[in-house]
């Protein structure tokens, strides 16, 4: 067998597209030579890893579908908005319950009052600029 | 290719959001084709970016069960894209039509947030001759 008729056959094997009397002529030409041998088996690993590549996009596309269902998305927002509204709670109540205490010292009172009313201005600031600047992000598209 | 396969690796690779003009930017130290004509220097972008706190908290619940982060996955290509931007963009400012070896690097700055450092060489490219 010339080496141009060997590359072809080694060619369409390795690319799954040889017919059956193409694979044999490859198969008897190499049976008894472990070089080619291993030459032929190394080009089907390397087809095998490039043909699992295209699966696992479309698995990995169909992961993202899932993620984008309403129902999870509105659930996991709903779940989200409910542990920041205890959260939030929280805050505000750790920072209130020493302000209203009558025992506290007017230091703490004070304290507690300027940072609470500092943390509201801060939040209400950031969230302001976020909502004027949200839709003009042109970042929010990019997804991977 | 195939119109399935075609479509298949187009929605994977998320080419919509991918400029295909501005600043030729290259990882190569030179680029085939062209001849430098002039270097013009360093040019770079940066960015830090975060997502807003229930995507965070989305976040620290998957890594409960494993799997892709997909918060965070959205919040690195959003830094890389605005990072490459910049770095595009200081390039365009100075006069290249390329940069070459780009690179990418990040820092972490505080927990949450990413940041993405881009540079690489500013260059005015010219067809080369046959």
């Amino acid at each position: 067998m010339s080496p141009e008729r060997y590359e072809e056959l080694l060619v369409k094997v390795a690319d799954a597209v040889a017919g059956p009397a193409e694979r044999e002529e490859l198969m008897t030409w190499i049976a008894d030579k472990p070089d080619l041998r291993s030459e032929l088996e190394q080009h089907l690993a390397l087809r095998a890893v490039t043909d699992g590549w295209m699966s696992r996009l479309e698995a990995d596309l169909a992961e993202d579908r899932a993620r984008r269902n309403p129902v999870g998305r509105a659930l996991s927002s709903f779940g989200v908005g409910l542990l920041l509204l205890g959260l939030l709670i929280l805050t505000v109540a750790g920072f209130v319950l020493p302000i209203l205490d009558p025992g506290a010292p007017l230091s703490i009172q004070i304290g507690m009052g300027l940072s609470l009313g500092g943390f509201f201005v801060l939040l209400v600031h950031v969230i302001r600029n976020r909502l004027k600047t949200r839709k003009e992000d042109p970042y929010r598209k990019v997804i991977r | 290719m195939t119109t399935d396969t075609n479509a298949l690796v187009q929605a994977a690779a998320d080419l919509s959001n991918r400029p295909d003009d501005g600043p030729l930017v290259l990882t190569t130290d030179d680029a085939p084709g062209f001849k430098v004509v002039r270097v013009i220097g360093l040019v770079r972008g940066n960015t830090i970016r975060a997502r807003h706190v229930g995507k965070d908290i989305i976040a620290a619940f998957r890594t409960l069960v494993g799997g892709e982060i997909v918060e965070y996955t959205k919040l690195m290509a959003e830094s890389r894209e605005q990072s490459l931007d910049r770095m595009r963009a200081e390039a365009f400012a100075r006069g290249a039509n390329g940069i070459l070896g780009a690179r990418m690097t990040t820092s972490t700055v505080m927990g949450g947030a990413a940041e993405i450092l881009a540079y690489g060489t500013a260059v005015v490219l010219e067809p080369a001759e046959h």
